[in-house]
């Protein structure tokens, strides 16, 4: 798993690029949380995310827990089969995703 | 605790009962022996009637009839009314021994001094009935009866005349009583005395006999109980190898040389495609020797599974077994674990006889290899690993010293070269029957003399080699990597669509991932299929039994902050897969996924 930033004053853009799983998602939630000091508005680009698991939802939940308290989530450019685990999980009722 | 305070409970219940029976079991055979003897008298009373019927008895003939008659009837009668009642008649020992009273006071006053001992009779016979008080009363009995009888034998005249006693003008009868009776009966309650004394030891010599006897069956059933619990301590090899699609053979023999024993054999698997084997020989025999030998086998068999590397097993254990050895007891030990898919055996040895491979040619081999110390002896002490190879129809015989060492009366030992020989060119002999064939030529050869030694075989022999799929794996993190790269291999040759590989991966993610945290499992095996337009995933862990399937649906309609992730995994698996089913099998987890291509 990769992970490309581009920060943009308050604004932190994020795209994924790999699979989260068991295996991946520790180092992203540990990247991630190095990242969100003053960031008002976190995007994540999951074009390029191969599969999720319940551990990429984990940290995808966290965000969504700081960054509600921080400022906001978006969430850009889902593939169907993502998105169809957001439908099935429930996460599709409060992640903003566009 | 429970089991000791019931079987001292039963011990305290069972003792008198165990007198009782002891008692009543003696007093039938003194009413028979009794009754025996006065039939005897009573067939010497009749011998008497004879010899004075043809004349050669010359005493006044009709002193001899009525005295014999009537001991035919006090003796016979009683005698054939016990044997009537096959002598089990809780009053029998009173009416023989009062009727023997009345027979030979009948007797004495019938002939006077010359039946003197007569008095002694029914006392001496009721020693035999073990009992102190029976004696004294018998004696009491005795006195008053005979001194009856004396004194109107003496009155009436019926009694012969002892002439040392006639007076002119004195009273007979009280003279007789004084001079005669009184002696007589002073020297007879001194016997008596003697013979309840007699009465009393014999009664605690036949308790003390019960109690040996009762002690000396409860340790015999309670070794017998142990060489059980000994025997279905160890494996049984049809259970490995009947019915099921192996590729391998196994045999055991065991014979004990005493209940229970210090030989052991054990086999069991590691994982699916790691087979260990283990022979020990735990030094002396009898009680010590088991305990020991249990206590070796546990170690053995924990060590065992979390390691394939014999000579760590035998380090760790011979630790543990030092620690707390204060008796010196110690064990040999091969030990070998055999990977099934390729016929390597991996073995170390602490002191144990060599094993040997029966070739598939009939050619035998002893592998000679550097021992190690036994197991027990001394703590710190290394082990080496050795390594050979067992190709398909080879076999593999190990055993312990009661084989080689056994001997003859003539002190000769079986040996090497017998036992190589009883092993050569017997490639095709079902394995037991060759177990058994060894056994059968060592008893032949030890022949009458007696077994020393406990005497133990365990034999494997390779039909083929294992063949798996997929991939085998200890669940650690590192593991995940593993399995994922396989699965995905395995998706990528069959040209599997990006929208199925994702579903596949996550559910694979969840499930594996869940064996390696929570399973406890120390093995895990992953087989993934794609044909005919499906994928299916296999999934195998030796951890605790865990049903995916059954598990509870977690809450997805909570927001953000309510949330939890437990349970989401598992969920999301049976949600993304078209099927999941579950089944424990051979105390393994299988889980298996199903997804059709679209």
């Amino acid at each position: 798993m990769e992970i490309l930033k581009k920060r943009d004053g308050d604004t932190l853009e994020v795209s994924v690029i790999g699979p989260l799983d068991t295996i991946t998602s520790p180092q992203f939630e540990d990247e991630l949380t190095l990242l969100l000091d003053n960031v008002k508005h976190l995007v994540l680009d999951l074009a390029q995310l191969e599969y999720i698991s319940s551990a990429g939802l984990r940290v995808l939940l966290a965000a969504q827990q700081v960054m509600g308290t921080q400022g906001s989530l978006t969430v850009r450019h889902v593939p169907d089969s993502i998105m169809e685990v957001f439908e099935l999980t429930g996460f599709i009722d409060f992640l903003t995703i566009e | 605790m429970k089991l000791f305070t019931s079987m001292k409970d039963k011990g305290i219940q069972h003792e008198p009962s165990v007198h009782d029976d002891v008692l009543w079991q003696n007093e039938v055979l003194a009413n028979r022996h009794t009754a025996t003897i006065m039939c005897c008298c009573g067939i010497a009373a009749l011998v008497a009637i004879l010899l004075t019927a043809v004349g050669i008895f010359t005493d006044t003939s009709h002193v001899v009839y009525r005295s014999c008659i009537s001991a035919l009837i006090w003796m016979v009668v009683p005698s054939l009314v016990c044997f009537h009642f096959k002598c089990t008649k809780r009053w029998m020992k009173y009416l023989l021994l009062v009727c023997l009273i009345v027979a030979s006071a009948r007797v004495d006053c019938g002939l006077g001094y010359i039946a003197m001992f007569c008095m002694l009779l029914p006392v001496v016979f009721s020693i035999r009935y073990y009992s102190f008080t029976l004696t004294l009363g018998i004696a009491a009995i005795t006195t008053v009866v005979f001194a009856i009888t004396t004194y109107w034998g003496a009155a009436t005249n019926f009694t012969p005349v002892d002439l040392n006693l006639v007076e002119e003008g004195a009273n007979y009868a009280s003279d007789v009583m004084v001079y005669s009776f009184l002696p007589k009966w002073l020297i007879f309650i001194l016997i008596a005395g003697v013979c309840a004394q007699s009465a009393k030891r014999g009664r605690a010599m036949v308790f003390e006999q019960a109690r040996i006897s009762h002690e000396h069956s409860r340790v015999e059933t309670e070794l017998q109980t142990a060489s059980q619990i000994q025997l279905h301590a160890l494996p049984v090899a049809s259970e490995l190898t009947d019915g099921k699609d192996v590729c391998f053979d196994l045999a055991t023999s065991i014979i004990p040389a005493k209940e229970v024993g210090g030989d052991f054999y054990d086999f069991f698997y590691i994982d699916p495609t790691h087979l260990a084997l283990v022979i020990a020989d735990v030094s002396g025999k009898g009680v010590p020797a088991a305990l020991f030998m249990m206590i070796s086998k546990v170690m053995l068999d924990s060590s065992a599974q979390n390691s394939k590397s014999p000579a760590q097993v035998l380090t760790a254990v011979n630790r543990q077994l030092c620690k707390k050895n204060e008796d010196h007891m110690f064990v040999t030990v091969w030990l070998g674990v055999l990977d099934l898919t390729s016929g390597e055996l991996i073995s170390a040895n602490a002191g144990h006889e060599n094993p040997i491979v029966c070739h598939a040619d009939g050619s035998v081999d002893v592998i000679k290899t550097k021992h190690g110390m036994v197991l027990g002896a001394i703590s710190g002490v290394r082990y080496r690993d050795d390594v050979m190879q067992l190709q398909p129809g080879d076999t593999l015989f190990v055993y312990t010293d009661g084989i080689p060492e056994a001997h003859n009366v003539s002190s000769e030992m079986y040996g090497m070269d017998r036992l190589v020989a009883a092993l050569k060119n017997k490639q095709n002999m079902p394995l037991q029957e060759l177990v058994d064939s060894v056994q059968r030529d060592v008893d032949a050869f030890v022949g009458k003399a007696p077994q020393f030694d406990d005497s133990t075989m365990l034999a494997l022999r390779m039909k083929g080699l294992l063949i798996r799929e997929g991939i085998q794996v200890h669940p650690d993190y590192e593991s995940i990597v593993q399995v994922k790269a396989y699965v995905e291999q395995q998706l990528g040759q069959a040209s599997v669509p990006t929208k199925c590989t994702g579903k596949i991966k996550t559910s694979l993610d969840e499930l594996y991932s869940n064996i390696v945290h929570y399973s406890g499992a120390t093995w895990a095996e992953v087989v993934c299929h794609v044909s005919e337009g499906a994928v299916t995933v296999v999934l195998r862990d030796n951890g605790m039994p865990y049903d995916p399937t059954s598990q509870a649906l977690p809450n997805t309609s909570l927001g953000a902050m309510e949330r939890r992730i437990g349970g989401l995994g598992i969920f999301m698996a049976r949600k993304l897969m078209d099927e999941i089913t579950y089944q424990h099998v051979n105390g393994c987890n299988e889980v298996n996924m199903f997804l059709r291509i679209e």
